[in-house]
């Protein structure tokens, strides 16, 4: 019995070693091209504005870095507006590092019940008086719904000058309860675009 | 600093030549190792002193990886049931000085020894040598019974209780030892004869080591390059499994521990057996050994830490055979985890950062749980290494050691899309594969030198896949070395020489074409040591280490964000070898009244890599965040440690520890980040009970850590948390089955609940230290068979 056992301990002992040795399949002198593995990366940003009188005054503008997270520079437009004119505004988010570009609005869209846009405009010093007020028009799924913000309504006050107008978008983890508090959940973007209202 | 080297140099020539004409061939009285082999081997030691009179009240230490056995002389008559091993020895007897010696024992061995009175000349004692391996590093080791006390902690916790180890940790769950304010690639960890390759780059990277293998950790803290390689410039920290038994039969272990605090349960099983093979004239032994751990949240004096629970699974499998043929050994081990991240150390970015340390408590809470969901790693490690022995003519053993190491690590972050369950994918995926080998040889001492030569070589490579923070590379490397020692009547001398080549090809892909870069370093590490018996139970040692490391890969080429760190951290492509110079010396006093160890140090680095912020913080679409970049710079450290152990009388013991570490960037005269503060630790033990049956004690201990003052302030998010004191206390029953000792020890840490954060912790930015743990441990050895 014990002999039997001991033989059985130590057949176990090596077949386990030998077999449960795992194997790298993969070859580092070919490695993968950094932007295709992260689903993470977020590239572009476009606001498409759409004059609520005049839908022929279409104006869309844009965030671009091209390296997600990398070194490289943003690249961002300046987005004008006439004064006293309320926009409704559409956002494309995209993720252009991959082929075809992937539509992060749409992954947002999916999942609106755990993001939450925020936007808001700071006259620059010397134009104190210029205003851009905002105000989500999408709601999620919740009940009752919350709002979203892939589609916002910006409305400019009769004064002329500038400010920058910030972007942010919050993500609250499926586990947490969304707020509208826009310091509450985690970061997904935050960016500064130069605004002008001008005739 | 050149010149230093350059007398290192040729000093280790020096000796290299002097030992090539010495005589090989050994006197008979020194022959000591024999190949026949047997269960245990009776060592029989006569003490004598120089009038050949036998010392009635001798004491002797036997000891073999962390295994020590004390016995006491009877009419200068000491005997040890031994299994065959290489077998430290210390002798010792009032008003003599001490004998220490290292032996291969292989057969049934008497020893003649004499002891030279404390007060002689020098000149006059006569120190019987047979086989010494002269340490003039200065090492901390843990024996099995500390060890037995700590089943279910992780390495870097077990480790952090001696002097001059600290712990760096990551939440509560990752714990990386720190060695003289030395950490991640500067330490090495020697698992089972092979150097631990996992990405131990990471700060939230753990050693891949499941510490119930071993029954003894010993850490070197000194700069170790000549023996261990590259790298080894802050210490060395070697995991050596359990010397296999060695008579007939099978026999087990079994440990049952739970822990309060994270409501955490551990098992741990252990069988073996061992068969003599009569016509091979060979013994041949096998070990299983497997743990698990399973873990939930862990909690503070006031919250629960969200998403910290833990899994761990291991397995180990030794198997050997052992006869006059030599010795061949096998060990395989596999160490899997599946480990939760604090839910609130990911951050979105910098002003998320500023919102979460301005918070007094987290802002993700929940009840216990012992879910574990994003964002969270799953690592694997495998190790199977291959070793052969061989005596040639009972004088020269030449050992040849191979390994093959597979090392995967995934993070999963927490995604955009909120969902954790969408998407199984981990965003970093690395598989890092290593083989290593090692040819070397060693003599018995003859006329008082001693030699080991050897070659070492390696191979690895790494891939990935998910978000790029590493390039695949493959690295190589040679490595030779020699060392000699020399015992004198002023002491043991040891010198030591090692030249290493690195070659690395790291591959980058942008996405059209790929790119590979290939970089190479060389080094020389020396090594110089002395210790020398003062007599009066004191020893003083003294060792000078040079030592380097080629930059990692992290250091060079990663680009990425880290989450838990809200910080993008950038590779500095044109790194130098980092080199290092350590100077360290130990006085021990091993006086019956006091046991005292205290350890000096001084550590020189020409061009430490060290990460340091790069303004403005950088735009990214999702905010802003601070960059980091590898550079270079000359640094200092210096520290001291104190051990003290006093047995104040039979049934009472206290022992006191001080740890003392400053590190300066000499060229700006600022302090540089992360080493650990001053540390104190006080306990005290006493013998309740203490029969043939039965023995109970219980202990009371605190640790008090001070503020780190010299910490950098603007290169910090939060500045450094005040200091703060924790105290333990424990009761332990030691109870006899089947002539066997069993032990049940209880243990609480933070008995107080105290709330505190630690400077060494990156998540002290948001959360609390845990808060009292109760654990409660069962060890119980038994016998399936015995012939």
């Amino acid at each position: 019995m014990n002999r039997v056992f001991r033989t059985s301990v130590m057949v176990l002992a090596l077949g386990i070693a030998i077999s449960s040795c795992k194997k790298d399949d993969a070859n580092p002198a070919k490695p993968n091209n950094p932007g295709a593995g992260d689903e993470e990366v977020i590239t572009t940003v476009k606001l498409h504005f759409t004059n609520a009188s005049d839908t022929t005054d279409h104006r869309h503008y844009r965030w671009y870095d091209a390296d997600g997270s990398g070194s490289g520079n943003p690249v961002i437009d300046s987005i004008v507006l006439k004064p006293s004119t309320t926009y409704n505004v559409e956002v494309e988010v995209l993720d252009q590092t991959k082929t075809p570009a992937k539509d992060i609005a749409e992954e947002i869209k999916e999942e609106a019940n755990y993001h939450r846009f925020h936007y808001t405009f700071t006259p620059a010093q010397g134009s104190t008086a210029t205003s851009v007020t905002t105000s989500i028009t999408d709601l999620d799924t919740q009940t009752p719904p919350q709002p979203l913000g892939l589609r916002f309504s910006a409305a400019s006050g009769a004064s002329v000058g500038n400010g920058t107008f910030n972007i942010s978008l919050r993500h609250f983890a499926n586990n947490s309860t969304k707020t509208n508090v826009a310091t509450d959940g985690e970061s997904d973007l935050d960016i500064d675009f130069r605004l002008v209202v001008k005739p | 600093m050149k010149a230093v080297i350059w007398v290192l140099l040729v000093l280790s020539f020096l000796a290299t030549l002097v030992a090539k004409g010495s005589n090989l061939v050994p006197s008979q009285e020194y022959a000591l190792w024999t190949t026949n082999l047997g269960p245990a081997h009776k060592l029989t030691l006569i003490v004598q002193d120089q009038n050949s009179k036998r010392i009635p009240d001798a004491i002797a230490q036997a000891s073999h990886e962390g295994h020590a056995h004390v016995h006491k002389a009877k009419n200068g008559v000491i005997t040890f049931d031994l299994s065959p091993d290489s077998v430290r020895l210390v002798v010792q007897a009032i008003g003599y000085n001490s004998y220490r010696a290292s032996i291969f024992l292989r057969r049934d061995t008497i020893i003649n020894l004499t002891l030279g009175l404390a007060s002689a000349d020098k000149d006059e004692i006569e120190i019987l040598t047979l086989y010494q391996r002269t340490q003039t590093q200065t090492t901390s080791s843990l024996g099995k019974e500390d060890l037995n006390k700590a089943k279910g902690q992780m390495l870097g916790e077990v480790l952090g209780g001696l002097s001059g180890v600290s712990m760096f940790k990551t939440g509560s769950s990752i714990v990386k030892p720190v060695i003289h304010g030395q950490t991640g690639q500067r330490i090495i960890i020697m698992n089972a004869g092979a150097k631990q390759e996992g990405q131990q780059w990471g700060d939230e990277h753990a050693p891949e080591i499941d510490p119930s293998v071993a029954d003894s950790l010993i850490v070197v803290k000194g700069a170790a390059g000549v023996r261990y390689g590259p790298d080894a410039i802050g210490g060395v920290i070697v995991v050596e499994p359990t010397k296999p038994m060695a008579s007939a039969g099978t026999v087990g272990e079994a440990t049952l521990a739970a822990f309060s605090n994270n409501r955490m349960g551990f098992g741990n099983l252990r069988l073996e057996t061992y068969k003599r093979i009569g016509f091979l004239k060979s013994g041949v032994y096998a070990r299983i050994q497997t743990s698990g751990k399973y873990a939930g949240d862990g909690q503070t004096p006031t919250y629960n830490l969200v998403n910290t629970g833990f899994r761990e699974r291991n397995l180990s499998l030794l198997t050997g055979i052992e006869g006059h043929y030599g010795h061949l050994e096998a060990y395989y081990s596999l160490f899997q985890t599946e480990l939760g991240i604090f839910a609130g150390s990911h951050i979105g970015n910098l002003a998320d950062l500023q919102r979460a340390i301005d918070g007094n408590e987290p802002r993700v809470k929940g009840p216990f749980s012992y879910e574990i969901r994003r964002p969270r790693q799953a690592i694997s490690h495998e190790l199977l290494r291959v070793k052969y022995e061989y005596l040639f003519h009972d004088q020269i053993k030449v050992g040849i050691i191979g390994s093959r190491q597979y090392n995967t690590r995934q993070e999963y972050d927490i995604l955009r899309t909120a969902a954790d369950n969408a998407s199984d994918r981990a965003q970093l995926n690395f598989r890092l594969t290593t083989y290593q080998g090692e040819v070397f040889g060693t003599n018995a001492q003859v006329r008082n030198w001693q030699h080991r030569v050897g070659i070492t070589g390696l191979r690895q490579s790494n891939t990935w896949d998910g978000r790029y923070l590493i390039p695949s590379f493959v690295a190589t490397g040679v490595g030779i070395y020699s060392t000699q020692s020399y015992k004198s009547t002023i002491g043991i001398f040891e010198a030591g020489l090692r030249y290493d080549l690195r070659q690395m090809s790291a591959y980058f892909n942008n996405g059209l074409t790929i790119n590979e870069v290939s970089r190479q370093w060389q080094g020389l590490a020396a090594n110089f040591g002395h210790i020398a018996d003062l007599g009066h139970h004191l020893s003083w040692a003294t060792n000078l280490g040079y030592a380097w490391r080629p930059p990692s890969v992290n250091e060079l080429y990663s680009d990425g964000l880290h989450h838990g760190a809200a910080a993008i951290e950038r590779g500095e492509a044109n790194l130098t070898a980092e080199r290092s110079i350590k100077l360290t010396t130990t006085l021990e006093a091993n006086l019956p009244t006091v046991k005292l160890v205290a350890t000096g140090y001084v550590q020189h680095f020409e061009n430490y890599i060290y990460m340091v912020p790069k303004l403005p913080a950088e735009q990214s679409i999702r905010g802003a965040f601070p960059v980091f970049q590898f550079t270079q710079v000359p640094a200092l450290f210096y520290g001291l440690d104190l051990d003290a152990t006093v047995p104040i009388t039979n049934r009472l013991s206290a022992k006191g520890m001080a740890t003392l570490v400053v590190g300066t960037q000499t060229n700006t005269g600022q302090g540089l980040l992360f080493v650990p503060p001053p540390r104190l630790r006080g306990n005290f033990s006493y013998q309740l009970l203490t029969t043939d049956r039965y023995q109970i004690y219980v202990g009371i201990g605190g640790l008090t850590v001070a503020q780190q003052t010299n910490a950098p302030a603007d290169l910090d998010y939060a500045p450094a948390p005040a200091g703060y004191t924790v105290w333990t206390s424990e009761a332990g029953l030691r109870f006899r089955t089947q002539r066997q000792w069993a032990t049940l020890h209880l243990q609480i840490d933070n008995v107080l609940n105290s709330q505190y954060r630690d400077y060494l912790n990156r998540f002290r930015y948001y959360t609390d230290e845990l808060g009292r743990n109760v654990s409660l441990r069962l060890t119980v050895p038994f016998s399936i068979q015995k012939s």
